[in-house]
């Protein structure tokens, strides 16, 4: 829009709500007596799990994706501590089993046994409402 | 009940609007330590942007300064100032972290964006 008058009228205008079509499932469990909160994002053809305790941190970031032409999913940490696999190792396993894109953050590294049941817990709610992811 | 859940433990807001005609989702969530921002016109993160406030001696008399990195997708001139330029409406210090998906990058388009963000706030 290069019309001054045109460009006036625009930012006058105040936008009309809808639905957002992103949607947001948030679920959370104790786990080896730590509550543990979930919250998945769920959009098209991919989704963002965070995983983490209070107060809500967003320290690590990594995606994973499975391509039609390999067997595994191919996997890159965007953000954080790079030696942390958790991130990282839960997206790979998430794209390799939803065959979409996942953007993983997982933050409950301080305890490595923590780890598998939150895994557990992740893929116990998949199976049980696969729409929100 | 003393277990908090997480949608209490986890703030955040998402909405809607159509800006320039274009259906344009956005979510957003505080994270203690971060903003992580989604305006999507695809329905996808498209694009990761790290946004930082530069720190330096707030004497109220300079514009706040940022520091702007990709971490996924294009790596394309408008996107560092558009991350910027929404960055620039959110009185935080906290790093922010947009997924943008966009279609249009107009000037127009990018004032309907900071509207619909403004209008659904989390911070």
């Amino acid at each position: 829009m290069t019309d001054d008058s045109g460009y006036a009228a625009k930012l006058e205008k105040t936008l009309q709500p809808l639905e957002c079509r992103l949607k947001m499932h948030s679920f959370s469990d104790e786990l080896a007596e730590t509550q543990i909160h979930f919250q998945v994002l769920r959009m098209e053809q991919s989704f963002f799990v965070w995983i983490g305790i209070s107060p809500p941190r967003f320290q690590n970031f990594a995606v994973a994706v499975q391509n039609r032409f390999d067997r595994q999913p191919l996997g890159s940490s965007l953000m954080g501590d790079l030696t942390d696999p958790s991130s990282s190792s839960l997206a790979y396993k998430l794209a390799k089993k939803t065959k979409k894109q996942v953007f993983v953050s997982c933050n409950v590294t301080s305890e490595a046994s923590l780890l598998p049941l939150v895994e557990k817990r992740l893929f116990e709610e998949m199976k049980a409402f696969p729409d929100n992811f | 009940m003393s277990a908090s859940m997480s949608q209490d433990v986890v703030k955040s807001t998402q909405g809607a609007a159509l800006i320039d005609g274009i259906h344009t989702d956005v979510v957003c969530t505080n994270f203690s330590d971060r903003l992580f921002i989604v305006i999507t016109q695809y329905e996808k993160f498209g694009t990761l942007v790290n946004v930082t406030k530069d720190t330096v001696v707030e004497d109220g008399m300079r514009e706040p300064t940022y520091s702007t990195s990709v971490l996924l997708g294009k790596d394309k001139p408008e996107t560092h100032v558009i991350a910027r330029n929404l960055a620039s409406k959110i009185p935080v210090t906290k790093p922010i972290l947009f997924a943008l998906a966009l279609k249009q990058t107009s000037p127009s388009v990018l004032h309907g964006l900071q509207e619909l963000m403004v209008t659904h706030a989390c911070w």
